[in-house]
């Protein structure tokens, strides 16, 4: 467990990330379709509308291929005495927090993750919230055993 | 004072019916002050019967709640917790551990002065903790509650610190410090005036015409706002125009500034105590927090040359706590003296035999960055100078004063910027015309995070973010091997320290 190199995330993260901005952009449209559905009858709105619709799909498509290198940037450490989150395209960021400063650890499991067998886990120190560790798409039995791990060395404190 | 007088539930003292009904007489104009015009407008029929109808029915009402709020506030200490129970419809218990506590405060408003009681806030640090205040009890019966707290946290802690708290301790209780009238005439006088100046010239130029709507009701005020926006172009193109625009601007900082450090820091005194330093400050708030010195986080010492000029400067101390409280931790001592400045650091930072000290500048990409943000700053000025319709010459001028200035100021940011790493303090240079020193001890890091934009990767710059228990400290646009070799160095101090953080 205890090794100082930066793990990538577990594939199915990447497939959990492209569905859920694939349900966002289905959602969205779905919604547009319908109040335009309401309100227009004639034929050449409804051109306009699916050919600003299309591109609109091609936009998404752009975005969908950035997913890939944005799963890549995400990666983490343990080292036998902090934890570190790397993640971010454009503003790339390192987080690390020591296990001596942890006030106490959170996993969560949405719908999507427990569909794909992940979790997120969250970690509090005494900064400004918001702020802190939070490392999402790692698989459940891991994040566990990081907690574990966090939990026994705050023990030993 | 017996230890039984918090051992059972108790109230308020009585005024804090008074001071309930206040608050919500507050959070009632607070909310609705829009509509208040409204009543004066001649429309309604009848408006004096609906008046008087409103404002009996509202006051009787308000009333009942200050009542009912007073009586259902209650709070004991039990054992080692401190319990608060409160609430008719939304019932709200409240239980402290008390070895949780961070610091009690006391604090008056002019309300709270008039009636003769104090507010008790009671704080605690950590993410999800939540603050007690107790609205109104006697000044006594405050400090024995604080007193009782203390007791029962210190036979908290003695059971369980085995080695000695590595911080200086005080000796004997004494005032050290007590702000004068003229100093702090002084201390107004020494502000940043340069900034509030600046938004006032924005906020008279471009929202002139505005302001004339505003002030409609107001003769003497439309007067002067319908004399500016007419003459604008006269004012400004004569000399004297621009003279007496600049000294009253001036002057109108000065005075805001005068009105703020007054309302704030008004006889602000710092009291050495056992258990910290006290300073107690305000005018018609008066607020007294106990400084903790182990809780102190950082603190940011600021001096300009006027300042230093007349021999003053500012500390600002910040202390852990949550999240909520992050703005009333911050503890401004104002118009400090040298001799008192160092002081302070003594008793602050442990002394200590120096072995180390490191110097890192931020990247030469620091300057390009401030550059570029200048250049922003001074387009729109442009174009706010093109709408305004100045003349090609005017145009020139004002940017033979704007475009040196920036320059100026930017040498200044450049040169005035610098962190040191000094043993267990890290040292962090800031300022333009003003010099901001923030001092901290690195191992009270919670956090800490190296950004980086793609632009940034490219060049081979990263910032780092220290997060403390009270608020974050940057050291922007560092060289990436600097970068890295400084988040090393804190994560290796935090993990091997064994000093607390609080």
């Amino acid at each position: 467990m205890e090794n100082n190199t930066f793990h990538s995330m577990h594939p199915n993260l990447l497939k959990s990330m492209v569905l859920k901005r694939l349900l966002f952009f289905l959602v969205v449209s779905i919604s547009v379709f319908v109040g335009y559905f309401i309100q227009v009858q004639d034929l050449f709105t409804w051109v306009i509308l699916l050919s600003v619709l299309g591109g609109f799909f091609f936009i998404f498509l752009g975005l969908l291929s950035l997913t890939k290198a944005h799963f890549k940037r995400k990666k983490f450490k343990i080292s036998d005495k902090h934890i570190a989150y790397q993640e971010g395209l454009v503003f790339q960021r390192e987080t690390t927090v020591p296990f001596t400063r942890i006030q106490h650890i959170e996993i969560d499991e949405g719908p999507l993750e427990r569909y794909f067998g992940l979790a997120t886990l969250s970690i509090y120190t005494a900064g400004d919230s918001g702020r802190d560790l939070k490392i999402n798409g790692l698989e459940l039995q891991k994040a566990q055993e990081i907690k574990t791990f966090i939990s026994n060395f705050m023990k030993d404190e | 004072m017996s230890s039984s007088s918090f051992s059972e539930f108790r109230r308020q003292s009585p005024a804090g019916i008074v001071i309930n009904y206040g608050l919500l007489l507050y959070k009632l104009v607070k909310s609705f002050w829009v509509f208040i015009p409204v009543l004066f407008s001649d429309n309604i029929k009848n408006k004096w019967e609906y008046l008087l109808f409103v404002t009996v029915g509202l006051t009787v009402l308000m009333l009942v709640v200050a009542i009912v709020q007073f009586l259902f506030f209650k709070f004991k200490i039990e054992g080692d917790q401190f319990v608060l129970n409160k609430g008719v419809v939304f019932k709200n218990k409240i239980a402290i551990p008390i070895e949780r506590i961070q610091s009690v405060n006391f604090k008056q408003n002019i309300l709270h002065q008039l009636v003769g009681v104090t507010q008790v806030e009671i704080q605690t640090a950590g993410a999800k903790d939540v603050e007690v205040s107790i609205k109104a009890v006697s000044k006594l019966v405050a400090q024995d509650l604080k007193s009782e707290l203390q007791r029962t946290q210190s036979n908290a802690e003695v059971k369980s610190e085995s080695e000695a708290p590595e911080v200086n301790l005080i000796e004997r209780e004494r005032l050290v410090y007590a702000l004068s009238f003229l100093e702090l005439l002084k201390v107004s006088f020494s502000e940043n005036h340069l900034r509030s100046f600046f938004w006032i010239l924005a906020i008279t130029f471009s929202f002139g015409y505005q302001l004339e709507d505003i002030f409609k009701d107001w003769n003497f005020a439309d007067k002067l706002v319908q004399f500016v926006v007419l003459n604008k172009e006269e004012i400004v193109s004569s000399l004297l125009g621009i003279t007496v625009l600049l000294v009253s601007g001036i002057l109108i900082s000065v005075i805001v500034s005068f009105f703020r450090v007054v309302l704030r820091h008004f006889n602000q005194k710092v009291v050495y105590k056992k258990e910290g330093i006290e300073v107690s400050e305000g005018l018609f708030t008066r607020r007294e927090d106990v400084l903790k010195i182990s809780k102190i986080q950082y603190i940011v010492e600021v001096t300009n040359p006027v300042k230093k000029a007349m021999d003053i400067g500012t500390v600002k101390i910040k202390q852990a706590g949550s999240a909520k409280m992050k703005q009333k931790k911050l503890v401004e001592l104002v118009g400090v003296k040298l001799p008192f400045m160092q002081e302070l650091k003594s008793l602050f930072f442990l002394k200590e035999v120096t072995e180390s000290s490191s110097v890192f500048r931020p990247a030469p990409y620091f300057v390009f960055r401030m550059c570029l943000r200048s250049f922003v700053f001074v387009c729109l000025v442009n174009l706010g100078i093109y709408f305004n319709a100045f003349s090609g010459l005017e145009t020139l001028l004002l940017n033979s004063i704007i475009l040196p200035l920036t320059a100026y100021l930017i040498y200044l940011k450049r040169n005035k910027t610098y962190f040191q790493f000094d043993g267990e303090k890290l040292i962090i240079g800031d300022g333009k015309i003003s010099t901001i020193t923030t001092i901290i001890e690195f191992y009270k890091t919670q956090n800490i995070q190296r950004v980086q934009s793609v632009i940034q990767k490219r060049r081979g710059v990263a910032t780092i973010k220290i997060q403390t228990a009270s608020g974050v400290v940057k050291l922007p646009c560092l060289h990436q091997s600097d970068a890295i070799l400084i988040q090393e160095k804190i994560i290796q101090k935090v993990e091997n320290s064994r000093r607390d953080w609080i």
